[in-house]
């Protein structure tokens, strides 16, 4: 089984550049019709902001991917990630080839944010099992063995308990070097921030329930403790 | 996990973040806030004047926070953000 290695590449530019400065990013933007949202990346760009992120929610707001494609070709400059793309609405092998697609139009842009799903009522909709925390996870991490090495153009076979892949190779694979970076979505210090200590770029918190709750400083501060 | 602290970019994330002038123009921003995120206002969200907002985000950088991802809905608090946040921001003093 592959996958378990550590990584021993350096960091991720954009993950260095977080030792010289606070930056910020801009999620969603306002609702409504697609010249809002692409005017709204393209005022957060004129502004300074680093980043534009969507989230994937499809029951409540337009596709993730789809969105970030169209903001690839209206913007210039910005990073654009996902806020966090849930491994269960998507194929492993499905989802890798929309990311490299994204990377290749906004010329290496992009940052990969994966999650492993929280709103139980969007699951149903769309006739999706909900199963517990402890599987979602496992699943997320069985995705963290596909995705990244997909868009490095490796060849991909495998066999999880969620995830299966014959054997796959995406061609092209993304364009950005030395890879897409990937943030993990989730604070919780037994699981989360394990997998992202193991296989991101970048970890995300917030006082959410889906940030792992991290409301007070103390929080925060043992979070990145444990990662 | 055997890789340095520093190779993963520490990020906090704000659902949403309404920016205003003043109480009573936030009290109306808050209204047309959407109703599923509603819920947020009180927990995960981001809810200030400029600079009530730069003292909630300077306990986060102290923790050692590099990056905020802020959920924004309108131009108005973009702005904000951008010209009286982000430079109070940066000229926080740098953590260990």
């Amino acid at each position: 089984m592959v996958g378990n290695n550590v990584e021993q590449t350096p960091s991720h530019p954009w993950v260095e550049s977080g030792r010289q400065s606070i930056r910020f990013g801009v999620v969603g933007g306002p609702r409504g019709d697609w010249p809002a949202l692409r005017d709204f990346a393209q005022m957060a760009e004129e502004l300074g902001f680093d980043s534009f992120w969507r989230p994937d929610h499809p029951m409540l707001v337009p596709d993730c991917w789809t969105s970030l494609a169209a903001l690839a070709t209206s913007t210039r400059r910005l990073r654009l990630g996902s806020l966090v793309s849930c491994v269960f609405y998507r194929n492993p092998v499905l989802l890798a080839r929309m990311v490299a697609d994204v990377d290749r139009i906004s010329q290496g842009r992009v940052v990969l944010g994966l999650g492993a799903g929280d709103v139980a009522a969007e699951f149903e909709a769309m006739g999706l099992a909900y199963p517990p925390i402890s599987e979602r996870h496992a699943a997320l991490a069985e995705a963290l063995q596909i995705v990244p090495r997909l868009l490095r153009g490796e060849t991909v076979e495998y066999r999880g308990d969620h995830c299966r892949v014959r054997v796959a190779t995406l061609q092209p694979p993304a364009a950005q070097q030395p890879h897409v970076p990937v943030l993990i979505g989730g604070g919780g210090e037994r699981t989360t921030l394990r997998l992202a200590a193991q296989y991101a770029d970048a970890s995300s918190l917030g006082a959410g329930a889906w940030g792992g709750g991290a409301v007070t400083e103390a929080d925060v501060r043992r979070k990145y403790a444990v990662l | 996990m055997g890789r340095p602290y520093a190779s993963v970019l520490r990020t906090f994330h704000f659902v949403p973040t309404l920016l205003a002038d003043s109480p009573t123009a936030l009290a109306a921003k808050r209204e047309r806030v959407p109703r599923e995120l509603q819920a947020s206002l009180d927990t995960a969200a981001l809810v200030g004047t400029p600079e009530q907002v730069v003292a909630r985000l300077q306990p986060l950088v102290a923790a050692g926070c590099q990056y905020f991802t802020l959920a924004v809905m309108e131009p108005d608090t973009l702005r904000l953000i951008a010209e009286r946040v982000i430079p109070a921001v940066a000229a926080l003093p740098p953590t260990a």
